[in-house]
This record gives C-alpha cells, sequence and structure tokens, in this order.
C-alpha cells in the first residue's frame, strides 16, 4: 500500500470516527463519570501547563515589541499589542499545542495501550459501545475545558507582559491595563473565543482515532502518540490559519 | 448451539482461517488446538462477532451472526463472557468496578444485586478480598481467576476461553482448569482455546486441531490422539508423553499465593 492510499485510508476511519462521536453523544449522559474524569484530567491537570506557557510568550511578546516600539517613542502600545495577540492569536495557540502534547499524548496512549491488552475487545464483548465509553468523555472533555484554559492562557500572557512592561519597561501599570482592555474590541474576543472550541475537537477525535487504530505492540503504541501528537499540532495550526483568513476577509 | 460452516477471513491478504466448519453442541466443551498463529483466537473474535469473516455462516442458537449490525449482536453477545489472553481486565478500576460496570452494562440486575453478585463470583473463584484491589496489584494467576469471574458473572450460556492457562505455572494452570470444569458442570456451553494439551484433555468433550487457519483433525481425545494425520501427529508429537497424563485432584493452593 503506498503511502498516498494509507493516508486516505486513515483519513477515511478519521471520518467514521468523528461521525460516530456525534451519533453517541446521545448516549454521553450514561458516562457522566468517565466524563468528570477527563475533565479534571484535561482541565485541571492541565492548568499550571496552560497559565505557564502563556505567561512566557507575554512576557516575551512584552520584550520584543516594548524594545522596538521604545526605538521610536511608542512604547504605550505594548499593552494593547499584548492584549490584542494574546486574545486573538498566541492564547488559543499556546493552549492548542500544550494541550495536543498533553491532551493528545494522553489519549492516543491510555487508548492504545487498552487497544493492545484486548481491553476495547473486552468493551465490545460486554456490549458496550467503545466509542461512547471512550472517545465521547475525552472529546466532550476538551471541547469544554479548551475555552476556560484558553482565558487562563490569555491571563497568564497577559501578567507576563505586564510584569515586563513594568520591571523592564517602566510603563504605569494602570496605563498597561487600560490600554489593553481598551485595545480588545468583540471581534477579537470573537475570534479568540471561538478557535478553541475546534482546536478541542480536533484535539480529541484525533487522539482518540490514532489510539484506536493502534497495532504493534509497544513499538506500534509509541507511534500512535508521536502521531496523534504531531497531527494533532499541525492541524491546531492549520485551523489556527484558516481562522485567521476568514475573519480577515470575513469581519 | 454454535456452529461454523466454511468460515474464511483473510487480514491484509494473509489468509487467517481457511473454510473453517465445526459445531459446538449445547452444554459441551469444546477444545481448539493448535500451534501459536494457527487462527484459534480468530475463531473466538468471529463468535463474538468482533471480526466479520469473509466467507461462511456462523450460527448462535440458529441465527446466522455475520450479517448483524453492532447493535443486533448484542442479545447474542449477553448470552456470551469471554476470557481474554491477556484477561482485558479495565485497569483504571478496580476487581469490584471491574465485575460492576460489566453486569451495569449487562443489564440483567438491579443496582442493590449488582454488589451481592460481585460478592459471589469473587466467592465462587476464591478471590474474596481482592475486591478493592486494581488490576496491577494481582499476580498473573488472580488476574485470569478475576478475568473469569467477570465473564461468568451475568451466567452466561455461552463461555469462550482463549489460551486460560497460557503463561501461568502448573499449579495455577491446574486451578483454572478445575474452574472451567466446574463451569462446564452447569450447562454452559465452552469453546476453550489453547495450545497446552495437557490443559486441553482436562477439560475438553470434543476437540478441533488447527494449523494453518484450517482445522485439520476433530473429534474425541481418543480420535485425536489416535490421528494418522501427519499435521496432528506432528503437533501432538512433542506433547504425546504429557497429554496421556491428565492432571487430577482438586488444587489446595490458597488464592494468596496464586
Amino acid at each position: 500500500m503506498n503511502k498516498l492510499t494509507a493516508f486516505f485510508l486513515q483519513f477515511q476511519e478519521y471520518a467514521q470516527l468523528a461521525i460516530r462521536f456525534f451519533a453517541a453523544l446521545k448516549h454521553a449522559s450514561a458516562y457522566r463519570h468517565e466524563l468528570r474524569r477527563e475533565l479534571f484530567a484535561i482541565g485541571a491537570q492541565s492548568l499550571p501547563v496552560v497559565i505557564l506557557g502563556g505567561t512566557f510568550i507575554g512576557t516575551i511578546l512584552a520584550i520584543e515589541t516594548g524594545h522596538r516600539y521604545e526605538a521610536f517613542g511608542a512604547k504605550t502600545m505594548v499593552g494593547r499589542t499584548v492584549a490584542l495577540g494574546m486574545v486573538r492569536e498566541l492564547g488559543p495557540l499556546v493552549a492548542g499545542l500544550l494541550l495536543s502534547a498533553r491532551t493528545g499524548a494522553k489519549n492516543a496512549s491510555e487508548i492504545g495501550a487498552m487497544k493492545l491488552s484486548e481491553q476495547v475487545d473486552a468493551l465490545r464483548a460486554i456490549g458496550s459501545n467503545p466509542v461512547s465509553v471512550l472517545v465521547v468523555p475525552r472529546v466532550l472533555a476538551s471541547v469544554i475545558m479548551f475555552l476556560p484554559l484558553t482565558l487562563f492562557a490569555d491571563a497568564g500572557g497577559m501578567l507576563g507582559g505586564l510584569i515586563v512592561a513594568d520591571a523592564s519597561l517602566h510603563i504605569d501599570r494602570a496605563f498597561f491595563w487600560t490600554s489593553a482592555i481598551y485595545g480588545l474590541q468583540m471581534k477579537d474576543l470573537l475570534v479568540g473565543f471561538l478557535k478553541p472550541f475546534f482546536f478541542g475537537f480536533f484535539i480529541g477525535t484525533i487522539s482518540c482515532h490514532f489510539g484506536l487504530s493502534t497495532t504493534g505492540g509497544t513499538q506500534g503504541l509509541g507511534r500512535a502518540t508521536i502521531n496523534a501528537v504531531v497531527i494533532s499540532s499541525l492541524v491546531v495550526l492549520l485551523v489556527d490559519f484558516i481562522f485567521t483568513k476568514v475573519v480577515w476577509e470575513v469581519l | 448451539m454454535i456452529t461454523l460452516t466454511d468460515v474464511s477471513l483473510a487480514i491484509d491478504g494473509a489468509p487467517i482461517l481457511r473454510n473453517v466448519t465445526l459445531t459446538v453442541k449445547e452444554g459441551e466443551t469444546m477444545v481448539i488446538l493448535g500451534p501459536s498463529g494457527a487462527g484459534k483466537s480468530s475463531i473466538l473474535k468471529i463468535i463474538l462477532g468482533i471480526w466479520k469473516p469473509d466467507t461462511g455462516v456462523v450460527r448462535i442458537e440458529d441465527t446466522d451472526i455475520v450479517p448483524l449490525r453492532e447493535e443486533e449482536m448484542l442479545p447474542y453477545r449477553r448470552m456470551m463472557g469471554m476470557v481474554f489472553q491477556g484477561n482485558a481486565l479495565f485497569d483504571s478500576m478496580t476487581v469490584r468496578e471491574n465485575i460492576e460496570y460489566f453486569l451495569r452494562e449487562q443489564g440483567k440486575l438491579r443496582h442493590g444485586e449488582i454488589g451481592r453478585r460481585v460478592a459471589e463470583v469473587l466467592d465462587s473463584v476464591n478471590m474474596q478480598g481482592t475486591e478493592d484491589m486494581y488490576p496491577e496489584e494481582l499476580s498473573g494467576g488472580m488476574k485470569k481467576r478475576i478475568a473469569i469471574a467477570r465473564a461468568i458473572s451475568a451466567s452466561p450460556r455461552m463461555l469462550l476461553y482463549d489460551e486460560p492457562t497460557t503463561g501461568l505455572d502448573p499449579v495455577n494452570a491446574r486451578a483454572i482448569d478445575e474452574l472451567i470444569n466446574r463451569f462446564k458442570g452447569k450447562g454452559t456451553t465452552s469453546i476453550v482455546v489453547t495450545h497446552i494439551l495437557h490443559d486441553a484433555f482436562a477439560v475438553g468433550d470434543s476437540y478441533a486441531v488447527m494449523s494453518d487457519g484450517a482445522i485439520v483433525a476433530a473429534g474425541s481425545a481418543d480420535d485425536i490422539l489416535a490421528s494418522e494425520d501427519e499435521t496432528v501427529k506432528k503437533i501432538l508429537e512433542e506433547f504425546r508423553d504429557e497429554a496421556s497424563l491428565p492432571r487430577t485432584g482438586a488444587s489446595t493452593v490458597p488464592y494468596s499465593i496464586i
């Protein structure tokens, strides 16, 4: 089988899983316990890494832009730049990439290990639908938790920017906040808050797909985990690009 | 009754099963023997409806299950209990939760009855006291007993065992054989897939020998041992002495050291 055929077969399987996810949503309430566990694992347990990631990006953005703006007397624009950059682009993107790694690896390795140890077959043998039990709670948890996590990444980034603005660029804190808040428009918030739902869906479904298609022992599990992280990260970037392009042309 | 007629299966072009035909009568324990890779486990997955054969008919209680959709397979799967080769216990759940989850999904018992049934089946496999342990805390023999407890918990009419004694020491293997014989006595129709002759002859009523995806001999233990078929002789040769000495006697080994 050549690589192109293999790619289309993978894509077909992924599309079938996505359809089965929507079909299985009606049984989601039966797996509340699994959903709660995933909400905690994807949400609360990812919080520190997302806040830290956002903070670092905010500080870098403030340092890079602040010193350039300073050269032509516009360093007061730093607050607005950091706010716009974080809310529209970098907040969702940082959260997306960090969660592609964290959640993508978690989902693919957990489900892949279950597949290899016949636990997925055992679910089917007892009359359970593996998509309802394994995929729906994970994808729903990703979709639900992604927006709050993105908000924390945004907040971390603004805080990082504020620290740099105050300590290194000597911009008044109140002025930083005012310019940051007033620099944002409704469409910026709309863009920044819509992306996470798409990111959550794609990261969840892609990583579950690679988990469920794991074959070939521990090497296969490693391959499935790498594919889940790499492909979901690339899809996050692709979706971000499409979103940005559409928003600039439509809004 | 379980009947397979001319069942063939290939995966990625490689033949796994070739025109397999066999019948397991009501209340009978059939042992499917053969070397690793002969296609034995594939038969169990086809009977469970997890895999679909390319050709052939698989009848459970007079119904051909091959054309059935996933949801139509449910009533048939609920007639069966399966003991997987690697046990397939859910490792994020305790022993109690593993069995409770199975019973909840089966939907045959009310909430209050489930706890009582869990205690009963753990008692029947001599695994009381392990309710709150996770699979990773159990030894190989204990895991196998829990897997059997889970499989029998919903009182299935058919039990499928995939290599139930593989990887176990002789003492544990004998204990598992005894469990299989105990449930056999309750009228359950069973299929035991194994490549260990010693255990095969300890539990079987009828036998089928497989090689390269095909059944090369079938019949009673005497028929198999007396077979003049070269492939069967080759498969049995290595174990013939051991096979003529079936294990007897009850296990006296406490579960805690198994």
